[in-house]
């Protein structure tokens, strides 16, 4: 793994934290599955992916993403940026 | 219980949903990242929006309902034509609708948007539409500016009355662009009083009005109430706190479940959503076994015309 990686993945797990603020006992991670934990719903990812693109100066394309086996924060920036 | 029979779906596709609707829920989307500090621009959120509307045959929507158990599903295709342009007329969307059936059969009942303003001769062709392609119900979209109880559509509900096929009303908010006055469930009680026969469901009836929309489908025999958007409905803390108390208002024989998707898509699709529903610990408790085959499945086969339900 990149250290630039690494650096987006603790971004993103602070922006989920932030976004729940101490509501959900989940730990979120890397690997946590956002949505079929219920954390985000779907306006919230989208403003994910958007703070995601605006960090990693990369665009999300959102027509080849699948979500349909769950959302998390490895599989968002593995699609971002490969 | 078999498979799942989903009341409220959507092709994901820019054929039928417009991009100026896309814009607008973007537009409500910004608003409230925004709130938190964390707003995109709304052009950015409608492209990744709209990027999702490339599913023209609905294949993706079938890979998602075997994997969710969705046996299934009834299209609905809104007339949008006459307030928001770009998307396919009523006649070539029932086209396309036919193609997708034909391409996946046994998996969807289509109804199609009429609008009261678009004079007799539209009338004629969805005469036409109903015997050439089978279709199965209409779907009205009054935030596009007319009242379900517009004279105007009494002659749909003349055709609907004589093949027995349920009207599909849209309720509530929506776009913000659009018109939320004529879609007060209350908007729907004169022509479901008039047409005694025709199945009226309440789209969205479950989340917003809800007493409204519960005390008519208690009180008016054809008055159904549907579930679409439960997941996304930006004023529910919790969807499966509200389904639960839904299911314990004494109306189960009259609420049809429906997802409205695409509609929550991100939110990790149909498998989570229904898994979520069926199994979760708290959608059906309290439920009883025979109101959830009602909610399921069956309240949506009785308000189709026999011709509509599948083959036992």
């Amino acid at each position: 793994m990149s250290a630039d990686v690494a650096e987006l993945e603790k971004l993103l797990v602070e922006w989920v934290e932030r976004w729940i603020e101490g509501e959900s006992e989940t730990v979120i991670g890397p690997r946590t599955n956002l949505s079929h934990t219920g954390l985000l719903d779907s306006m919230a990812v989208v403003g994910l992916i958007s703070y995601l693109e605006e960090q990693a100066d990369a665009e999300f394309d959102f027509a080849t993403y699948d979500p349909t086996h769950g959302v998390s924060i490895q599989g968002l920036i593995k699609h971002c940026v490969g | 219980m078999t498979g799942v029979y989903d009341g409220h779906c959507h092709v994901a596709s820019s054929r039928f949903i417009p991009r100026a609707f896309v814009e607008d829920v973007a537009s409500n989307v910004a608003c409230r990242l925004g709130s938190m500090g964390a707003a995109p621009k709304p052009g950015r959120i409608a492209d990744g929006l709209a990027a999702q509307h490339a599913d023209h045959l609905a294949d993706g929507l079938v890979e998602e309902m075997d994997a969710a158990g969705v046996e299934r599903a009834v299209l609905l295709v809104p007339d949008f034509g006459l307030r928001m342009a770009g998307t396919a007329e009523p006649a070539e969307a029932a086209r396309l609708h036919h193609d997708i059936r034909q391409r996946h059969p046994g998996r969807f009942w289509v109804y199609i948007g009429v609008d009261p303003r678009r004079g007799p001769e539209a009338v004629r062709d969805f005469e036409d539409m109903v015997d050439a392609y089978g279709l199965d119900g209409v779907k009205l979209y009054p935030p596009c500016g007319y009242s379900p109880s517009d004279p105007g559509l009494y002659p749909y509900y003349e055709i609907c009355a004589a093949r027995a096929l349920p009207v599909f009303v849209h309720t509530g908010p929506t776009a913000r662009s659009l018109d939320y006055n004529p879609a007060h469930p209350m908007r729907v009680d004169r022509a479901a009083r008039d047409f005694p026969t025709v199945p009226f469901v309440l789209g969205h009836g479950g989340l917003t009005h809800v007493e409204t929309s519960a005390y008519l489908a208690a009180y008016r025999p054809n008055v159904y109430v549907d579930t679409g958007g439960f997941a996304s409905a930006p004023s529910l803390a919790s969807w499966p706190e509200h389904l639960n108390r839904l299911f314990r208002t004494g109306i189960n024989h009259k609420i049809i479940f429906g997802t409205d998707w695409p509609l929550g898509r991100l939110n990790g699709g149909l498998k989570g959503l229904i898994a979520e529903v069926v199994d979760g610990p708290t959608v059906f408790a309290g439920v009883s076994r025979t109101d959830r085959e009602l909610l399921l499945r069956e309240n949506l086969l009785r308000v189709l015309a026999p011709g509509s339900r599948p083959p036992v």
